[in-house]
């Protein structure tokens, strides 16, 4: 295949009056692997800002769940506090139906007397 | 007078767009730039949607019959962007020119009697053929950039086209300030591109730009909008590689020039 090109080679060249020598020979190497190692920095980055990005959503999420564990908590405290009053309170009132019950009936018994 | 000819006998190497594209950065970076469309197909003048006034100069009748080449000058979306557009009469121009003394200057001829000269750049772009038009095109500008594509038909089209310059040169005794040629569409994953940037490099290795441009689909797709390649993807390879070209370019373009010894 390099022979297709040695082959056509140029054999007359025009000559520019200005035309600024290249400092440094073009390296291959460079050439090849400087726009392969700037797609790979990019992707490092976008993948680095991505992780950083979902480590945020992650430390958030976390918060998150540490606020409602915590929510949960104090509401199963204040639930077994009402149903520890409510328990008290149906007590109560059982008492007092039964103190009203017993008056009702000496009521009725000093009536018929 | 600073002017560039962005020009290849292949066709679809990228002619237009890398005009088009490095008109806009260079005029986005402040320099005034007049761009000159001088392909029959007129893509540029599509591209910058440009279209001559009613009742405008155009160019073939500045170059034919003389009329001031400024009438001709339509406005872009960028201010600092000026275009003369191509019109269908450019069809006719190469017969209209055979008749003409001195034919082949008459682009820079026309240029030089823009007084004063507002512009910091012009660049011209060629249609993929060797014409009359494609001489008064050359001859009115001071560098040369011929793109290229990572492909064996490119590379037998480059032979030619130097060939041509070299006899041409010496027939009109003319010289370009610059010749560049520019790898356009690079595809480093393939092997066959690698192998002909190796042999550009080994056998045009005065010539070779140190850039080179990547191929990458963005540049379809701005094509398709009408929009040149850096604002449509700005972070785009295309893009980037497109400045790239145009941080080349700059500043030997814009160079200094020593004054003359008297």
């Amino acid at each position: 295949m390099e022979d297709v090109y040695a082959a056509n080679a140029p054999t007359e060249f025009p000559a520019p009056k200005e035309q600024p020598k290249i400092e440094e020979p073009i390296n291959m190497e460079e050439k090849q692997n400087g726009p392969m190692k700037e797609t790979v920095d990019r992707w490092k980055k976008e993948i680095l800002d991505k992780i950083q990005y979902l480590k945020e959503n992650f430390d958030q999420a976390s918060h998150d769940r540490e606020a409602l564990s915590q929510e949960i908590d104090r509401l199963k405290e204040e639930l077994s506090n009402s149903q520890e009053r409510a328990q008290a309170l149906d007590k109560k009132l059982a008492e007092t139906m039964e103190t009203f019950n017993n008056l009702l009936d000496e009521v009725s018994g000093a009536l018929r007397t | 007078m600073n002017s560039m000819a962005v020009f290849s006998i292949k066709g679809g190497t990228g002619k237009t767009t890398l005009s088009g594209s490095l008109g806009w950065i260079m005029a986005e970076r402040g320099h005034q730039v007049l761009l000159i469309d001088m392909d029959a197909q007129g893509h540029l003048t599509q591209l910058f949607r440009g279209k001559p006034g009613k009742g405008q100069t155009k160019l073939y009748y500045s170059l034919i019959h003389e009329q001031p080449l400024s009438e001709t000058i339509v406005h872009t979306s960028n201010p600092n962007l000026f275009l003369i557009p191509a019109t269908e009469d450019h069809y006719y121009l190469n017969s209209a020119l055979l008749s003409k003394p001195w034919r082949e200057w008459k682009l820079k001829d026309a240029l030089q009697a823009i007084y004063p000269f507002p512009y910091d750049l012009v660049i011209i772009d060629l249609g993929a053929n060797l014409t009359l038009s494609t001489y008064v095109a050359m001859f009115a500008a001071k560098i040369l950039v011929i793109p290229v594509l990572p492909d064996i038909l490119s590379y037998l089209s480059l032979k030619s086209l130097f060939t041509f310059l070299d006899k041409t040169c010496k027939n009109y005794k003319y010289s370009f300030d610059m010749i560049w040629v520019l790898m356009n569409r690079m595809n480093n994953h393939r092997p066959l591109d690698r192998e002909n940037m190796r042999a550009l490099e080994k056998y045009y290795a005065k010539f070779l730009m140190p850039v080179m441009v990547r191929e990458d689909l963005k540049f379809s797709e701005a094509t398709k909008e009408r929009i040149p390649v850096t604002s449509y993807a700005p972070h785009s390879i295309a893009a980037r590689d497109m400045k790239k070209v145009a941080d080349f370019l700059e500043p030997i373009i814009f160079q200094p020039k020593s004054p003359k010894p008297s």
